[in-house]
């Protein structure tokens, strides 16, 4: 092969007829901009929600670091600290092993001191004010300070009380810096200087191997080059720096890799794996079938321009790379437009995915990342260059002789013969237009279904969000209260009980029916015996036992307690001589019958670390049998601590009290009438805002709320990719039409010269608009009930919360539209096209 | 009987120095059945000439009476309309509907215009014009000189006052042109059908009744009024 430079020449001619095709380059820009918006928003939606509820994760797990080394020393610093595989290490030091003011009873808080890495890595720098300096500077969260009762001032004094090793300590401090606490971070983090480190070194001289005491042990944060493979890199580290990872050796330094990188958190599963690749493989087709009509319909349109080229010699492979060229050029167009679009589209959905996700409190935070850009950049350049191939190959193929009679329509016709004798009539002859071309006819009328479908699957997918499923996972009673920590799944015992005085302001208003508490916690940690359990020594004590969580029920709770098998005599319950064994329920309400440990029927041995002891050998081990009744379904979101145990048990409220030496009351559930519960709702809003703020509540109507969210969510995302693929639709029939038009000018002004009328004329028109519409309305009909009876069913029993329901009437409410504008388009785009005189365009062709 | 008559035809284009005078002064009329061939020089006016004949562009000044009717006082739409049942046009590049085949193409006019084709007659024009064993076929599928065939029969299947045919023999060889050419002169005299031809080729003229030569806008030979 003989290799020419003929770069310079095809730039120029494919510039050139780049210049000659305004309509056809106008319609490729905005087409090629659509479908980057479409990559660009999903990018943007899904980098956007995995990286929001990332750092949410990493917030809660105290910084984005990407492994900890706790306890160490100075001189285990040192070795460490110079690791090649290590690019930042920061220095986290403990101060005491805990702060002792009573402030800090319901929120602890820690005092540590960080060095400048340490700050950043753990969202501590202060926003207002300074680093501490001083040996007596610190700085704080806000809520800290609002518990400490000290005003945001730089100079303002805080009294501490430390912990040293058992010891209490006062010390004086004065406020330096704060920052906005994070909602999310449920431990107060106070931050002194170097200074104050320097000044108390003896008392920091950490042993904590011996001792166990936190005072003075570094806890330094590490972050590698990248957050792959975290796992081997810290023992890397840890084994070049002459440390052994077998627990029980002397050398062992206890370490972790931060979970929020641990791809198990919230790792790609298989489903959210099919709906992303999905929806890129939607929106590729989608991008086909428009960029393919269109450099197809003005490839056929040139293909006399072609046949010239070739006629003088130019090479098939020159004029593919000639309409590469051009596509590419309009890429360059098209690309940054839709890029910006989509990035704002998608940062605008981002907090409606958020707000649906576990993390509602966390903020959002979509930075224009890169990845975005260059992702969908690459995902239009894809979907671009396959949908020019074939047209480029149709006009590299082309025989210089062929092209001068190639015109649209009359290619190589499949049909010889045509039986009918009444095409003449304006409504026949545009059914055989649309003939023509079949297969654009068909590209034009898919690429509008799908936006119809989509639109429909939106609904469809909104419609079938079940309420009521949806409500009995998350609420059994109208209203529940408890301790906010309850709420985050953090509920302890006494020190985050339901406050009685709660309980009685609740009970003493207004249509307040029925309630009941619920008694629970870890203060008097329960165990069961079970010479059955299948791994002994995991989730067990000393003795043997397992442990598990044992809930005392009085009233509404008890009664709406859901038997699964068994009995639920409350008259055998009251002798204190039977239990009730919860059992899991999964994500369609069933109980995992094989979760369960003992035969109704069967007796079994619960004990307790009974006692008010700090430790435990000051407590008694208690032991009490049980005969199993039956049992019952563990509700997580309103019949347990929100935590799955092993072992579950459930007992009337005045038996579980005589079991344990300080009951909690873990929550409180009640009902109220229906005509109240708006009253009750803003009553309890009210309260936990104002009178007791560390109390929190759910209700039927909060998770209504949620629940509407949701839907509306589904419909908002739903509906604004589907618009976006519905304007490609337009947009590919708008160019079908225009095309179809221009280049049957001559043939109509030689129909009008043979005395088709200008009416009979626009009359052929609107039904050729109309039988495209007819068409998609038929196929989106067809292809959209299969779609919903298939896969979107499929997809709704994938998921719990879902009941389907099938649904037509969005589609069939879009169809009218689709109609009118069917027959708009093509009258509106004659009207605009139609400017020259019958003689003119006689002539044209001449 | 006069079937066509032109009273002082002008169609200039632009003004001033630059006005050309596409037609300068036409008068003519063609009587009934009359077979006529228009020839001059590419430029000389005899397309224009034709198009206006068919009221397919309007004349700067003059008139042009087809059966009896001055076509100009017609407002565009009531002009298609006459248009469709007064006169048939042959193109040069035959012009048939791609997508219709030979059959709906012959009735196309007849079916604008809303009518069911009279069958008798049609078939007439068929078999005159051997077309009978194409009509299923699409125009692509027929050579040059058949796609003619098809253009005259519709041309003639309205009943037309008048043929237009612009250069009928144009785009074919030699041997096709004539046999295209006998085929008018058939139709012309078995249908009493007035046709008006333009060519550019002397020898086709010959065959028609009577030549009309124009000239830089003007008639020089055949005008006889």
């Amino acid at each position: 092969m003989i290799k020419v430079n003929s770069k310079k020449v095809i730039a120029k001619l494919s510039w050139r007829s780049l210049k000659a095709n305004r309509s056809r380059n106008i319609i490729a820009v905005c087409a090629i901009a659509l479908t980057a918006i479409l990559f660009t928003t999903l990018f943007t939606l899904g980098i956007g929600t995995v990286k929001s509820l990332q750092e949410a994760t990493m917030r809660q797990a105290g910084g984005d670091g990407h492994a900890v080394l706790k306890y160490i020393s100075d001189d285990d610093f040192n070795k460490v600290k110079d690791h090649p595989l290590i690019k930042e290490i920061s220095y986290n030091r403990m101060l005491c092993d805990g702060l002792e003011n009573p402030e800090f009873l319901k929120r602890h808080a820690e005092l540590w001191y960080l060095d400048d890495v340490g700050l950043r890595l753990g969202f501590c720098e202060p926003t207002s004010g300074h680093k501490p300096a001083a040996e007596n500077e610190i700085i704080t969260d806000t809520k800290t300070l609002s518990l400490l009762g000290v005003p945001q001032e730089v100079g303002a004094p805080i009294t501490l009380t430390l912990n040293i090793r058992g010891a209490n300590v006062q010390r004086d401090f004065v406020l330096a810096g704060w920052w906005e606490s994070d909602p999310t971070f449920n431990v107060g983090q106070i931050l002194t200087s170097r200074a104050y480190v320097d000044a108390h070194m003896a008392e920091l001289q950490n042993n904590y191997s011996e001792d166990h005491s936190l005072t003075g042990a570094i806890n330094p944060v590490i972050m590698f080059k990248n957050s792959l493979d975290l796992e081997s890199k810290l023992n890397t580290v840890l084994v070049d720096s002459g440390y052994s990872l077998d627990e029980t050796a002397p050398n062992y330094l206890d370490h972790n890799v931060n979970w929020a990188y641990l791809s198990t958190n919230f790792g790609i599963d298989a489903g959210t794996m099919i709906a992303l690749v999905s929806a890129l493989a939607l929106i590729v087709f989608t991008g086909y079938l428009i960029i393919y009509n269109i450099f197809q319909i003005s490839v056929i349109r040139d293909m006399r321009f072609y046949g010239l080229l070739k006629t003088i010699g130019t090479t098939g492979r020159q004029i593919r790379g000639l309409i590469r060229r051009q596509a590419i050029f309009l890429s360059v167009l098209g690309i940054p437009i839709g890029l910006l679009a989509g990035f704002f589209i998608g940062k605008a959905l981002v907090p409606l995915v958020i707000k649906q996700s576990s993390y509602s409190e966390s903020s959002v935070s979509v930075a224009p990342n890169p990845w975005i850009f260059i992702g969908s950049t690459v995902f239009v350049v894809a979907t671009v260059l396959i949908s020019t191939r074939k047209p480029g190959k149709m006009a590299a193929d082309v025989s210089p002789v062929e092209a001068v009679r190639y015109t649209d329509g009359n290619v190589k016709s499949g049909n010889k013969i045509r039986k009918s004798k009444a095409g003449g009539k304006p409504i026949k002859m545009a059914l055989a237009n649309l003939g023509r071309n079949k297969k654009r006819t068909v590209l034009v009328i898919v690429s509008l279904s799908l936006s119809l479908v989509l639109l429909n699957t939106v609904f469809t997918l909104s419609q079938s969000i079940d309420m009521d499923k949806y409500l009995s996972k998350f609420v059994d009673t109208d209203f529940l209260i408890a301790h906010a920590d309850y709420f985050q799944n953090d509920f302890f015992g006494k020190a985050n009980e339901t406050t009685a005085s709660f309980v009685s302001a609740v009970e003493s208003q207004p249509g307040f029916e029925k309630g009941g508490g619920l008694y629970g916690g870890r203060e008097e940690p329960f165990t069961v015996t079970d010479e059955n359990n299948p791994s002994p020594g995991i989730n067990s004590n000393e003795y043997g036992d397992f442990i598990a969580a044992v809930y005392g029920l009085d009233g509404l709770p008890l009664e709406r307690l859901e038997l699964i098998d068994g009995a639920l005599d409350y008259d055998k319950l009251a002798t204190g001589n039977y239990i009730l064994e919860g059992v899991k329920l999964d994500d369609n309400g069933n109980p995992e019958m094989d979760s369960i440990h003992y035969q109704t029927g069967q007796t079994m041995t619960l004990h307790n670390e009974k006692g008010t002891g700090e430790s435990l050998d000051e407590r008694a081990y208690t032991a009490r049998e049980f005969t199993v009744l039956g049992h019952v379904a563990i509700k997580t979101y309103s019949n347990s601590d929100r935590i799955a145990w092993g072992y579950t048990f459930y007992l009337p409220a005045d038996v579980y009290t005589q079991l344990v030496a300080q009951p909690a009351m873990m929550s409180y559930a009640f009902n109220v009438e229906d005509r109240y519960e708006a009253a009750m709702g803003n009553y309890l809003g009210n309260y936990t805002e104002n009178v007791e703020p560390v109390m929190n509540y759910t209700s039927k109507l909060v998770s209504a709320t949620e629940f509407e969210g949701m839907r509306s969510t589904v419909i908002m995302i739903g509906g604004a990719l589907s618009v976006i693929i519905g304007l490609i639709g337009i947009l590919n029939f708008i160019n079908a039409m225009l095309t179809s038009i221009i280049t049957r000018r001559q043939e109509f002004a030689m129909l009008e010269s043979i005395g088709m009328t200008r009416p009979q004329l626009r009359r052929m028109l609107g039904c050729e608009g109309l039988y495209y519409a007819l068409g998609t309305a038929v196929f989106s009909l067809l292809f959209g009930v299969i779609f919903s009876l298939l896969i979107v069913q499929w997809f709704c029993g994938q998921l719990w919360f879902f009941s389907y329901h099938f649904i037509i009437w969005p589609l069939v409410l879009v169809l009218p539209l689709l109609i009118v504008l069917g027959v708009i388009i093509p009258l509106v785009l004659f009207t605009v096209t139609d400017k020259q005189s019958i003689v003119e365009r006689l002539r044209e062709a001449e | 009987m006069t079937i066509l008559e032109t009273n002082d035809l002008k169609k200039y284009y632009g003004t001033g120095d630059t006005t050309v005078k596409a037609l300068d002064g036409i008068n003519l009329t063609i009587e009934n059945g009359e077979f006529v061939a228009i020839v001059g020089t590419s430029g000389s006016g005899k397309s224009t000439f034709l198009h206006m004949l068919g009221g397919l562009d309007r004349p700067s000044s003059g008139t042009v009476i087809v059966d009896g009717k001055p076509i100009f006082s017609l407002k565009d739409e009531e002009l298609t309309i006459f248009r469709r049942r007064k006169i048939g046009f042959v193109f040069q590049n035959y012009n048939l509907v791609p997508v219709l085949n030979v059959y709906e193409n012959i009735v196309l006019p007849i079916q604008l215009d809303g009518n069911e084709p009279d069958t008798a007659y049609v078939d007439q024009i068929i078999n005159t014009l051997g077309l009978h064993s194409k009509l299923e076929n699409l125009p692509n599928n027929l050579s040059g000189g058949q796609q003619q065939r098809v253009a005259i029969a519709r041309a003639l299947s309205a009943k037309p006052a008048i043929i237009l045919a612009d250069e009928p023999t144009g785009n074919l060889d030699s041997k096709t042109s004539l046999d295209v050419m006998g085929l008018l002169k058939v139709t012309s005299q078995q249908f009493k059908q007035t046709i008006v031809m333009i060519t550019h080729n002397e020898e086709i003229a010959q065959l028609a009744d009577r030549i009309i030569r124009i000239e830089d806008g003007k008639i020089t030979v055949g005008a006889r009024k």
